[in-house]
């Protein structure tokens, strides 16, 4: 097909544009990954030889990765779909005329604006193990429990993951339903359908961009509550605590940039493949959109 | 009846949310009624180019005079020309002198009383009023009009004219500032009695009154020897020297680089020419705006968290002393700032107080190997041979001491002869502290202190780094954590247990000077009486911990120097670690006594058995006794500011400590936590 100066011109004007947002993504994301693929395959920082992929090698064997891989994927898989189900749960509740339900959406999101600080003196006094709960414990004849120092620790996580991302899931999941065609619903209704199967066969299928947008916020999330766990327990928590970005930050204060930019690169293609999994499935449940 | 059900779930939930709003009610604690809020802008560098003068020791203050100045040393003053020449002998006028001031013809002055109980301020020849010793020997003054204001630094009472006036509780005196044509009283508030600083506060003064403060935003450093001409004051902060006009600050960096050693400054005085006049006790110095000693090459020394008291000294006299590098020293407070400046080139010499964190760098291969770089002096025998070797990591050398100390443990010699001198295992230790007649060195410390100090010996009883692994579920590390239970709960404790006599055993005795060496004769002596207070008799013994792991004493040291890899000044600095080690350096160090101040001993042998021959030849036995004992020792202790293993075993601690866990309990907990970083390490 010929150019005419007017494809030129949009073509020269939409590069003006692009340009900016290019370089920026070349210079903060595109260089610094080159840099961390160098740093994974060079014996050192400073005056390294090229390594191959022995620091790929050496971190799969490392058992501070395999249990900080292990711990994060533990917390992704329960964290993840609780976050995911029991937010749609909630946002299906308020969906009905409940009492104080404008109220109860407020008092659902009033989590995210707790700054983390007061977040983890919370859980400092209620989980210590002379705090709030293990009082209440031991009130009732019951042993105490150490929650930073035992297996009780990742309960403890999800619970502080879930109590923070709930209330944000729940406001998105409303806004999907609102988003679900009245009319369907009300034939479904005139049909006889169950509660149950407006359910599955309407509502799930429109919130398909929803649930998919949720998981990957909840997932972010999910990967983000390091922070939390790193005020509450420091750089080197009990061993069911101990997260990916707890090795990552450990490494990078110690300069051990090989193992942190080998680490880094096997996280950068795992999320890809879980994103990539989701959009597919997100493609699946929009074409099942598209044929209602 | 669904919904209701259902609301209420709600608002239980709703109920447990908003609890977390609940967390930010922490009471403020106690300040004074501020003011206002100064905050002083960085405006950029200042520059001085420094020339020094020695003089006899002991001066501590300096005044300038109508033509000249007047030098005041702890037994004397004496003139000096404008060129800062002696202009005629010292005379005795002014002996303990410990301040003075002066504004127009008036001179004012501090002069200690001999027995240094209090201080008499003179206006010229006439006494004004008697002030009490400070914490340090030293006192600040601020002539005006009507008078003169008198403080000693780091205490809470101020006079003028005589008259008391008391800072607000928890703020300590640093100096004074006259800033826009105001004087301020500065002083300094710490943390609930602690030595955190939780702000610097300007009081403003008028007459005997003390206003309501300004507090000094933006500055996180404690501040010090503050002074000023009327339009611009001055402070030490962080050891870096800082001149502020009232509304910015400039910063003319550290005065290491102008070869002034910060810790050994008795006085600043600023000139009205923008000269600035500082006083150690052996050495004036004065420094002139400028473009700084730009000729010299500049070799960038590192220091994590803070610049050892000993390195600043050394650093401070060669760069004096040379004029062809000036060491230039810059404090990171965080280990990924210093990583950072490690791998750009920022950096070109690292000192640094803990030797593990140098070894970690070293591992890494961030840090030039010493081997080549200082082969002449290691074959030299410069360094004693088990110094060089306790700090090799994987065969090679990335760091060195200047000077060393030992960390041992002592009990009476008798009651260790029955066991050979040592013991084999924490059993053997812990019948002979039982059998020990007084066991008073329970109540002497508290738990935590006792543990960091047992923990000064090293961890290689516990860990293998190279193997990356650890173990401490064993019996000696349980030992560890029991027999540092056994002692006092708290400083109320132990003051309400104290006695005149020494610690009948001592978890972790630290080695530093020949006295300590030779007072082991008389370490169990009723003071003053040459009766022992024990029936194992008055002297004492060293002895490596029997949890060592086949290792002897461990090394102590104030800081070790290594090279960044890639520096462009990797011959400057070792053109500094050679002169620091060379034996004419040590024997300078060790000849002006530091060798018996407590800084350790000489790293060099040759220098420690000149300094024992000409310093105690009565003691020549115990010399060699010394020696072999410093030459014993195979590994580093783990001192300095280190985080990792001991951070996580003094954390752990604590819940046994206050009863919360059994030791077993415990030390699972440091073995979990300890494995995860080792195995992070490997």
């Amino acid at each position: 097909m010929k150019k005419t100066p007017t494809s030129r011109r949009l073509r020269r004007n939409t590069m003006l544009f692009v340009t900016p947002s290019l370089l920026g993504v070349a210079v903060f994301f595109v260089v610094p990954f080159v840099v961390v693929i160098r740093y994974a395959v060079t014996t050192r920082p400073v005056n390294g030889e090229f390594a191959g992929l022995e620091n790929f090698r050496a971190l799969l064997h490392n058992y501070a990765f395999q249990l900080a891989a292990k711990n994060t994927a533990i917390l992704c898989l329960t964290a993840v779909p609780l976050a995911v189900g029991l937010s749609l749960g909630l946002a299906l509740l308020l969906e009905r005329e409940i009492p104080l339900r404008s109220h109860l959406r407020t008092a659902f999101l009033s989590p995210l604006m707790v700054p983390v600080a007061s977040v983890v003196l919370l859980w400092q006094v209620l989980f210590h193990q002379n705090g709030v709960i293990n009082a209440f414990l031991t009130g009732w004849g019951l042993d105490p429990v150490d929650f930073f120092h035992s297996d009780w620790s990742r309960g403890m996580v999800l619970l502080l993951y879930l109590w923070k991302n709930l209330g944000y899931n729940m406001v998105l999941f409303t806004a999907g339903l609102a988003a679900v065609p009245k009319d369907l619903l009300d034939m479904a209704e005139l049909e006889g359908a169950s509660s149950l199967r407006k359910f599955f066969s309407i509502q799930l299928h429109y919130l398909g961009p929803t649930i998919l947008f949720v998981t990957v916020l909840s997932f972010i999330s999910a990967m983000k509550i390091f922070r939390e766990v790193y005020l509450l327990t420091g750089a080197y928590p009990y061993e069911s605590l101990y997260l990916l970005q707890h090795f990552m930050n450990n490494t990078f204060a110690s300069m051990d940039y090989q193992k942190l930019c080998a680490a880094a690169i096997l996280l950068a293609l795992a999320v890809s493949v879980i994103i990539a999994v989701l959009f597919r499935v997100e493609r699946r449940l929009g074409k099942d959109v598209e044929n209602l | 009846m669904k919904k209701y059900i259902a609301a209420l779930c709600l608002l239980g939930l709703f109920a447990g949310m908003a609890g977390g709003c609940g967390g930010q009610g922490a009471g403020t604690p106690q300040t004074p009624q501020l003011a206002g809020e100064l905050n002083l802008e960085q405006a950029g560098e200042l520059s001085y180019t420094a020339q020094s003068y020695a003089f006899s020791d002991g001066l501590t203050a300096i005044v300038p005079q109508a033509e000249g100045y007047l030098l005041f040393s702890q037994t004397g003053t004496c003139r000096l020309t404008d060129a800062f020449a002696q202009g005629g002998d010292w005379s005795a006028q002014g002996s303990n002198c410990a301040a003075a001031a002066a504004l127009g013809q008036t001179l004012y002055t501090v002069a200690l009383q001999p027995d240094g109980s209090s201080a008499i301020l003179y206006r010229d020849e006439t006494p004004l009023c008697e002030l009490p010793a400070g914490v340090v020997l030293s006192y600040c003054l601020l002539p005006v009009e009507a008078g003169v204001y008198a403080a000693c630094p780091y205490r809470q009472t101020l006079w003028y004219n005589g008259t008391e006036m008391e800072l607000p509780q928890e703020h300590f005196f640093r100096g004074f500032w006259t800033l826009a044509g105001q004087n301020w009283a500065v002083a300094v508030k710490m943390e609930g009695g602690t030595d955190v600083l939780a702000g610097v506060y300007l009081f403003p003064l008028d007459g005997p009154d003390l206003g309501e403060p300004v507090l000094l935003t933006g500055w996180t450093e404690n501040i010090h020897t503050l002074s000023t001409d009327g339009t611009y004051s001055y402070c030490l902060a962080g050891g870096q020297l800082y001149r502020t006009d009232g509304s910015s600050v400039q910063c003319a960096g550290s005065l290491v680089d102008y070869g002034v050693d910060p810790h050994d400054l008795q006085s600043l005085l600023p000139l009205a020419d923008g000269r600035l006049l500082l006083l150690e006790s052996g050495r004036l110095t004065v420094l002139t705006p400028g473009t700084g000693p730009v000729e010299a090459a500049e070799v960038q020394v590192a220091c994590y968290l803070y610049a050892p008291y000993e390195f600043e000294s050394w650093a401070a006299q060669y760069n004096r002393e040379q004029d062809q590098v000036t060491l230039q020293v810059t404090v990171y407070q965080t280990q990924a700032e210093l990583n950072l400046a490690l791998l750009s080139g920022e950096v070109d010499l690292l000192a640094s107080a803990d030797p593990a964190l140098v070894e970690g760098y070293g591992a890494r291969g961030v840090l030039a190997p010493l081997d080549t770089l200082l082969a002449e002096a290691l074959a030299q025998d410069w360094v004693m041979e088990n110094v060089v070797e306790a700090g090799r990591v994987d065969g090679a050398l990335y760091y060195l001491p200047t000077q060393i100390s030992l960390y041992a443990m002592r009990l009476p010699a008798q009651a260790l002869a029955p066991y050979g001198g040592g013991f084999t295992d924490v059993a053997q230790l812990q019948a002979c502290l039982d059998s020990l007649d007084n066991q008073s060195f329970y109540q002497k410390n508290i738990k935590e202190y006792v543990l960091t100090n047992l923990l000064l010996h090293g961890l290689s009883a516990w860990v293998d780094y190279e193997a990356g692994t650890c173990d401490f579920t064993g019996e000696s590390f349980l030992w560890v954590l029991e027999h540092a239970n056994r002692y006092a709960e708290d400083t109320q404790e132990v003051f309400a247990n104290q006695d005149e006599n020494r610690p009948l055993f001592d978890p972790c005795y630290w080695l530093s000077d020949l006295q300590q060496w030779t007072g082991l004769r008389l370490a169990y002596e009723i003071p003053g009486t040459e009766e022992p207070f024990s029936a194992f008799g008055m002297e004492g013994a060293f002895f490596a911990p029997p949890y060592g792991g086949g290792t002897g004493l461990a090394i102590g040291t104030p800081y070790v120097l290594a090279i960044a890899a890639g520096t462009a000044q990797e011959q400057a600095c070792a053109a500094f670690l050679r002169w620091v080690l060379s034996p004419e350096q040590q024997w300078q160090w060790a000849d002006s006594q530091r060798i018996d101040g407590g800084a350790g001993f000489s790293v060099n042998e040759a220098v420690i058995q000149r300094y024992l021959e000409e310093h105690s030849p009565e003691e020549a036995e115990d010399a060699a006794g010394l020696i072999a004992l410093l030459k014993s020792a195979d590994h580093y202790g783990s001192g300095g500011p280190q985080g990792g293993i001991k951070a996580i075993i003094q954390e752990e601690a604590q819940a046994y400590f206050a009863g919360d866990r059994t030791v077993e309990e415990c030390a699972e907990l440091i073995q979990n936590r300890a494995s995860i970083y080792l195995a992070e390490q490997g």
